[in-house]
Formats: C-alpha cells, structure tokens, sequence
C-alpha cells in the first residue's frame, strides 16, 4: 500500500493581488521505499506542495479542497499537536539552504538531540549516541566530537550532510528533500546524492526529491513528476518521462538543456515565460508557450488522462505523442 | 592570430581581517598566478567549483578589482596599472554580465535610462542615444516600447536581457559573461544562450565565460579553462577537454554532473571526490588539489605541478595525468 | 521551519511584482489603509495650508496691541483669548505656524543637505575619509542637543535664520549616518559594479546610480526630524534665544506666558497644543511613510 496518497489537492494563496493557485488539483501516490522526484521551473508549486504534505503552509496560504492521505489516514483533517508528531519524526524535510536551517547559537549535538527527545522518550544518553551513530552514518569524520561544533564551523556540504542526520535520525517512513544540492557544488552534490542513495537502502525510507535538475532526476527517481502553473503536466517512471514521454512541456524542457554528453549546434529554448500565477492564461496554462497548441488549447483545460500504467499526462493530445527526450540532441 | 587579452602571472590578493592584534596579515588568495591568452572572435569557458576564483579572475580582468601582481594586456597595451582616461577607454571596450538579473539592474532607473547609462557616461549626444537604444532593445529581444518601464515589471529573462543590452550598448569587443544564466530557469536559460550567441556573431564579441556548469560551457564555449584554488588546473579545446580530461580534477568534475537520460546516468562510472575545498587563505603545499585527489602520491603534496602544454592547445598541470 | 516559509512568501512576493503594480503604487496602497497615518498627513497639510494663508485666515494682525483687550479669555471676539498686550493668540498661533513650517523644512534641508552628502562619501570612500566623518557624527552625538544649540546660537546671535542653521547643523549626523548604513549595503549590489564596469566617476555613481536607492530612510528621518526640529526650535525660542519678538513663534507664546499660568491659562494651553498636535503630525506621518515604504527599515 501507498505510504502517502494525495487527492486533488489544492493550496491556493489569498495575498492582495490576487488569488494565487500555487498547487490547484494535484493527485499522486508514493510508494514505500521508492523516490519520487518533482521538476518544475519557479512558480510551478513544487516547493508549496511539498510544505502542503507538511501542513506548513505560510500565510496567507491553505489547503482549500483535497485529501492527503499518510498511512492511511488523511492528515488534512489532523490538528496541530498531531501534526507535531508526524513532522521530523515520521515525515522529515531537508531544505535547500543547510545554513539557514540549522539554528547558528546551538551545538548540532544539541540540535539532534533535541530532534530525538521531541518525539521519543530517551535519555540524553541515549540520545547522543544516537546522534553520533547517525553523524558517523552521514559521513562525518569524528562524529564524537563533532556534535560539540556549532553550524558555521561546517562547511556548506557537511552542514547538508548534518540536515540529513537531523531528518533521518527517528527513521521517518517520508524524507522530503527540497533542492537539496542546489546550493551546493558539483563534486559535493555528488556526495550528498551519493550518501541519499546509500541511505535509502539502509533507511527504507520513501523520498520526495524536489528539484529543478533534470540530471539529479534521472538519477536519483524511481517516479517523476513534472508539474507547471500549479499542475501535474506528466506523471510517470523515470523511463516514461524520460523516453516515452506524452507531454509537450517535458519534452520541451529536456531539448531546452544543454548536455554534457552530446553536441548541439543550437539550444532549442521555450518561447516566453512560465506565466503569472495570479493571471493564468485560458484553457492550458502552457498553450502560449506550446509549439503544438491547437485551437482546442486555448480555450478548454486538459484532463490528467492515463495513457499507460501509472502513467498520465496532462494534455489534450497526450494519447497521439511520444517523446523521447532523454536521447534528444544525440540523433539531431 | 594575435590575442586580445593576454595575463600573465597575475594575482589577487583580498587582506583577511585580524583575529588578533599581533597576528600577521593573512591574505586570501583568490587568484594565484594565472596565464591565459583569449583570441578575438571566440568563446573561453572558465569553469570551477564556488571559491575557486573564477569571478575575482573576470572582475580582475576588466580592472574591477586592481591587480595584486602581474600583467593584463589587452589589445597591445598593458592595462594593470592604468588609470583616469586611458581607463575609461578601456572600459568602453571591456564589458561584464553579471549573474543576478535582480541585483545588476538599478531598481530605480527605467530602461531606456539603464541602457543609455554607459552612451552617456561616454559623452554620446542625445539623438545617439536615442536611436542606439531602439536598435539595442530589438537586438536583445525586447520591445522598444517598453524602454519607459521599470525593471521589476520584466520577467527574469527579460531583465537579463536588459542587462545584455547595457553591456552591449557601447559595442564592447570584449565581455565578461559571470555566470549570466545560472539565476534563470531552465525554461529560459536556453534563450539567453542563444542571444549571447547571436550577439557573438553580429558583433564579432569575444567572451570569457565564467560558469559552474559544465553543459552550458560545453554548449558555448570554443576552449575551457579549468580552475582550482586560485589557479588554471587544465586548458583545451572544448572537444579535448570534454572527451580527454587530463587532470583528475576535470574528470572528477565531469564525472560529478547528472546526465538527464536514466539509463547513461546509471551504467556512469561516478568518481566521488572526499572531503570540501581547502581555504584559499591557506592553500595546501605541493599541487593545491591532492588533499581531495584520488591518485595523488607522495610527490603531489612537496612539489608544484607546472601547467604544461601536454599536446597541441592542451596544457594541464598534473604529474600522473589521465586519458594520455 | 522558518527559512522555507519565508522563500515562500518571496516567491510570492514575486508574483505579486509580476502582476505589474509599480513598488510607488504599492506603498501608496499601504500608507492609505494606515488610518493613524493619514491622521498624521492630514495635520501636516492643515499646518501647510494655515501657514501658506496665515493673512486671510487670522482675523488681527500677530503685532496689533490693544492695551484695552488686555489678558481676555477666550470669547466670539478673541477665540482663543488675548495676551499681556491685548495681542489675539488665535491669530498670533496662525503666524506662528509660519515659524514651525519653515523649521520643519529648512532646518530639516540643512540637515539633509550636509548629511546625506557626507553620509555617501563616508559609505562610498571608506577608510580614512569613513573614520573621519564618523568620528565627527560620535562628537556631535555625543553633546546634550540644547547645551550644544545654545552654543551655536551664541556664536551665531539670535535670530530665525541662525535658529534654522543651528538646528541644520546638529541634525545632519543621523542623516549621515543613516544614509552611509544604505550606501554600504547598496555599493554591494551589482548595478554599482556594473555603473564601474562602464567607466562612470565616482560622483555619477554616488549620486546618479547610488543615491536614489538611499532616498526612502531619509525621506522618512525628514518627516521624523521635522517634528523634533520643531520642538527645538519651541525650546530655544523659550529660552529667548531663538525668534525675537514681536514676531510669533509657539515657544515665544509659551515663554510670554510664564507669568500668566494661573492667571490667564489659555495663553500656556493653546500654544503648547498647537506645538503637541503639530509634532505629533509629522511623526505619525514619519511612522507611516516608514511602515508603507518599508517597515524593516531600522529608524
């Protein structure tokens, strides 16, 4: 059975220009033990959609329709104290800025301690061996005396390997990792999706990656969704998105990189900008920018139609494309 | 072929605040003996990880940042120490990009007034001005009746390119592009490459392009410089450095970046560098690199590398290079 | 939690910037639905308006003695009473609205002038210069502000215009100082480095490329210092070393009036209130400009 189940959720933010639909009608199931990636440009609602599973949702922002079901029980109805008890405890985040995440007046020994005895009736004994076992599981040299160091004396990729410690040390069922490495350097994103992938082996976690990367998707997923204006424009294996996609805005996406691995003579750009949340375009939000939009496009929303197993696309004429855009460049 | 820019040996020292009264002046050395010639017409990548130097290197270049020791010169003349009016000529034909296309545009002044910044401060005359700036705004891709807006109604796209417009008002023949599509979505990251390429090609530009990201170098780039700490690890023609790395850094570089095609991504051989980046205020002895390199040997920690011309354009400074 | 929130709230504040409502719009829309900002504007124009037509409103002339009037309380024929000499203190607190005004804006300009002059060379240069001007702003911080007033007034003689340049003079440091806090932080914006990169003078990038991005702090420091400007000039007038008589300032009124507190109470009680609602004005508008341009701005 699925560990998390969401049902058209929407999060919709009331702010004094306008209603912003930042998530409007989005549906997804994560398996156990599996990672599930999220790409989309800024404003696509990735990053709300993941405080929605959180219920950390800032004003002037709230979940206005939809269910969300973790481990059966839907947690839109849950009140703050239970949703106390699942957060960093059975569902834990990892943010994108591991400097602004850790509190910079307290030792990480401290921090973790603390994140343990929150949820769990331990000793402080017991809670710091914890914290060195899980610091030595995250790669950091003499974890002992570690826990004694304050954030800034860690470097930027020690301090992200420090926020994973923190997320996993009470074995959550869900990580939730947002742009985990975009802050960080290549060689050192590498050793933070190296020490993810390790982990969740170990951990049996399930993961929601969130990022923009395509590189890190195709590496690291089992599932991908890719979402735009608020939706899921495709959903499906991480070789269905990548080769067999049925969506217009992923492929165009992907022949909009430029590659490591292949040549281009020309970079093939999407015309014009992700659009205003405030003020989204009529019919599908991607038609003004879409090489294929037709009449219909313009004036009637898509359906998420299933076009395979666990495979949807959100398109008019999903059921008449395929696109491969994990090899583009290498025919062209 | 004669290059336009020429640096020799140059450094940039940054002096770190004392910790304690007596303490000896420490100093960050942000680049540490650089050579790199940039021929007319083509496209030099510069790539590295964060402190590795890169952006001091650019701003250096265009005299941003006076120069600690060495020699720039551009176009024939040796431009380190120059000052006051020969300066500022200078400045008309070297230009820079930068990264942030929110923090680079004055949030104060439209656009016509932002592009028309740098005719002004080169005493062009009111009609120039003008007609320069309706040419500019359609040749960077934006409406010329939008010139009386101010930044914040652009997207971000669009405000980078109002920020090209600005650079390239005054008909530089060199730009410095700083990392000028990393701020970008992916969606629109692919436009700018292309206008920077367009621009290249109409106005016969040269760029020295600063980036952390290997693809987009690979896609623009004619040659690519690799930095580490300070100084040029690796130098070669696009095809060379992508296909034959040479130094272990370059090849644990390459080797990190995710491929966006699952199945290449999963059959790659990954090579996991350990540990962070020394600090550039206390480089370590020997080559700067084999405290995190994977083949390095007792010689690698006592003796410097020199950076050697290996084959034809292909220099790399590494006592046990790869692919050779 | 807190730092995502926060990106949140940035990216939809990026949102709402996409929906093309100019920042000047914004603030417009922020300072109208501050009701004790409006208040506080509302003051200052009332003061503005009653200064500009002091002549057509005062039914007497500031100067006209009426020995025959003298000490009346109030009345329909003087509203607010009359003085020692039988002068009409409603007419007299109408000119003396003039006095405040001009306080309020060349005393203020003189600060702003100096100060925000060298407030950006200060940022701007750094070093030596930097130490320098700081180090005057610690002095001049650090006298009483009346004892310092009055040696200047000493210096200078009495009089309006000396009032102005006393008051000017003392002032500047906080413009300085803000002004040199917003130079530093705007000279790390990319644009400055950009207006460099062009070959622009240090002068042009001051004030062409840098100053304007200074200009919301001291806009509302003015609006702050026009109240407390006032208020000095009330206190040296007091003491006699500011405006000479016969000419109307509310801290003369109130000095004249020493004498008469139980006796004839309306020449104390309606000058001191002119001078607390008009004070009070300009610091609610302050207030309100800061809270509708930017409510972190640390003044």
């Amino acid at each position: 059975m699925a560990i998390l189940k969401v049902e058209n959720l929407k999060t919709h933010f009331f702010t004094e220009e306008g209603l912003v639909k930042a998530v409007d009608g989005v549906s997804f199931e994560l398996e156990r033990g599996k990672v599930l990636g999220i790409v989309g440009e800024s404003g696509s609602g990735k990053s709300v959609m993941s405080l929605s599973i959180m219920k950390l949702i800032p004003y002037p922002g709230r979940i206005v329709e939809g269910k969300i079901y973790f481990d059966g029980k839907d947690i839109t109805q849950a009140n703050e104290s239970e949703m106390q008890s699942i957060r960093g405890n059975r569902i834990s985040m990892v943010f994108q800025d591991p400097m602004t995440s850790l509190n910079p007046v307290f030792k990480i020994g401290f921090q973790l301690v603390e994140a343990v005895r929150v949820h769990k009736k331990v000793s402080k004994k017991e809670a710091l061996d914890m914290a060195v076992k899980i610091l030595k599981e995250v790669g950091i040299p003499d974890a002992e005396e570690a826990i004694n160091r304050y954030p800034h004396e860690f470097s930027g990729g020690m301090r992200q390997r420090v926020m994973i410690a923190m997320a996993l040390i009470n074995d959550p069922d869900i990580l939730i990792a947002d742009e985990p490495t975009t802050a960080l350097d290549v060689t050192v994103q590498a050793q933070i999706l190296d020490l993810m992938n390790r982990l969740k082996e170990e951990f049996n976690s399930s993961i929601i990656l969130i990022t923009h990367d395509l590189g890190v998707v195709a590496e690291m997923s089992d599932e991908v969704i890719v979402m735009y204006a608020g939706r899921i424009f495709e959903r499906g294996s991480v070789e269905d998105i990548f080769y067999k996609s049925r969506n217009p805005y992923t492929y165009s996406l992907m022949r909009s990189l430029p590659r490591l691995d292949v040549d281009q003579k020309r970079l093939q750009p999407i015309k014009g900008n992700p659009p205003s949340l405030i003020r989204l375009p009529q019919g599908c939000p991607f038609h003004p920018r879409c090489e294929l939009a037709k009449d219909i496009c313009k004036k009637k929303v898509p359906e998420l139609l299933k076009v395979g197993t666990n495979h949807y696309s959100y398109c008019h004429f999903a059921a008449e494309l395929e696109f491969n855009g994990g090899k583009v460049g290498t025919h062209s | 072929m004669e290059p336009i820019l020429k640096v020799k040996n140059l450094k940039k020292y940054f002096p770190v605040k004392k910790k304690k009264l007596f303490e000896r002046r420490k100093y960050l050395k942000a680049v540490d003996g650089v050579d790199l010639e940039v021929y007319p017409g083509e496209t030099i990548g510069l790539v590295g990880e964060s402190g590795c130097g890169k952006t001091t290197l650019g701003r250096t270049i265009l005299k941003l940042y006076q120069p600690t020791e060495g020699s720039i010169i551009f176009d024939g003349k040796d431009i380190a120490k120059i000052r006051g009016k020969v300066l500022k000529d200078f400045r008309r034909q070297a230009q820079i990009i930068f990264q942030d296309p929110y923090a680079s545009l004055n949030p104060r002044m439209k656009v016509k007034q932002i592009i028309e910044e740098p005719l002004i401060v080169h005493g062009y005359s009111r009609d120039e001005r003008e007609k320069i700036v309706d040419e500019i705004m359609e040749s960077v891709g934006l409406n010329p009746e939008h010139k009386f807006r101010y930044p914040h109604e652009f997207s971000g796209g669009q405000r980078q390119r109002i920020s090209i417009g600005r650079t390239i008002a005054l008909r530089p023949k060199l730009i410095v592009c700083d990392e000028p599509v990393s701020a970008l979505d992916v969606s629109i990251q692919a436009q700018i490459i292309n206008l920077l390429e367009e621009l290249q090609d109409t106005y016969k530009l040269t760029y020295i392009f600063i980036s952390h990201d290997l693809s987009v170098v690979r896609h623009i780039s004619d040659r690519v410089a690799v930095m580490y700490l300070g100084r040029i690890v690796e130098i070669a023609d696009k095809k060379e450095i992508y296909e034959k790395p040479h130094h272990p850094y370059t090849v644990a570089l390459l080797s990190a970046i995710p491929i966006p095609d699952p199945e290449k991504e999963r059959n790659r051989k990954r090579i996991i560098l350990k540990g962070d980046l020394p600090s550039p205020i206390n480089p370590p002895s020997g080559c700067r690199f084999h405290t995190r390199c994977y083949k390095a040997k007792e010689r690698c920690a006592k003796e410097e590398p020199k950076l050697v011309e290996v084959s034809s354009g292909h220099s790399v400074a590494c006592f046990y290079p790869e692919n050779t | 939690m807190e730092p995502k929130e926060l990106e949140v709230i940035e990216e939809i504040e990026k949102l709402e910037e996409k929906a093309l409502i100019s920042p000047n719009r914004q603030i417009l829309n922020r300072f109208k639905k501050n009701k004790t900002a409006v208040f506080g504007l509302i003051i200052v124009v009332i003061l503005i308006f009653v200064a500009l037509f002091a002549p057509f409103i005062a039914p007497y002339k500031y100067d006209e003695v009426n020995y025959s009037e003298s000490l009346k309380p109030p009345s329909s024929k003087h509203l607010l009473g009359t003085d020692i000499l039988g002068r009409d203190i409603f007419s007299r607190i109408i000119y003396g609205s003039r006095v405040s005004l001009e306080v309020g804006i060349i005393a203020v300009a003189i600060s702003v002038i100096i100060g925000v002059t060298l407030g950006l060379i200060s940022g701007y240069f750094g070093g030596w210069v930097d130490a320098l001007i700081m180090r005057l702003v610690d002095i001049t911080y650090s006298f009483p502000f009346l004892l310092f007033a009055i040696a200047i007034m000493t210096i200078l003689g009495p009089g309006m215009i000396n009032v102005f340049i006393a008051i000017g003079i003392i002032n500047w440091a906080w413009f300085a100082r803000v002004t040199r806090g917003s130079v530093l932080s705007a000279k790390e914006q990319e644009y400055v480095l950009a207006a460099v990169a062009m070959g622009a003078s240090p002068g042009r990038i001051m004030f062409k490329h840098i100053m304007p991005n200074v200009i919301a702090p001291v806009i509302v420091g003015a609006a702050l210092n026009s109240g407390y400007a006032i208020l000095a000039e009330a206190a040296l007038s007091f003491l006699g070393i500011g405006v000479q008589p016969p000419y109307p300032s509310w801290g003369l009124m109130l000095s004249d009036a020493r004498n008469y507190i139980s006796t004839a109470p309306w020449m104390t009680i309606y000058p001191g209130l002119a001078i607390a609602l008009t004070v009070l004005g300009f610091i609610l508008l302050g207030n309100g400009l800061r809270d509708a341009i930017d409510p972190r701005l640390k003044i």
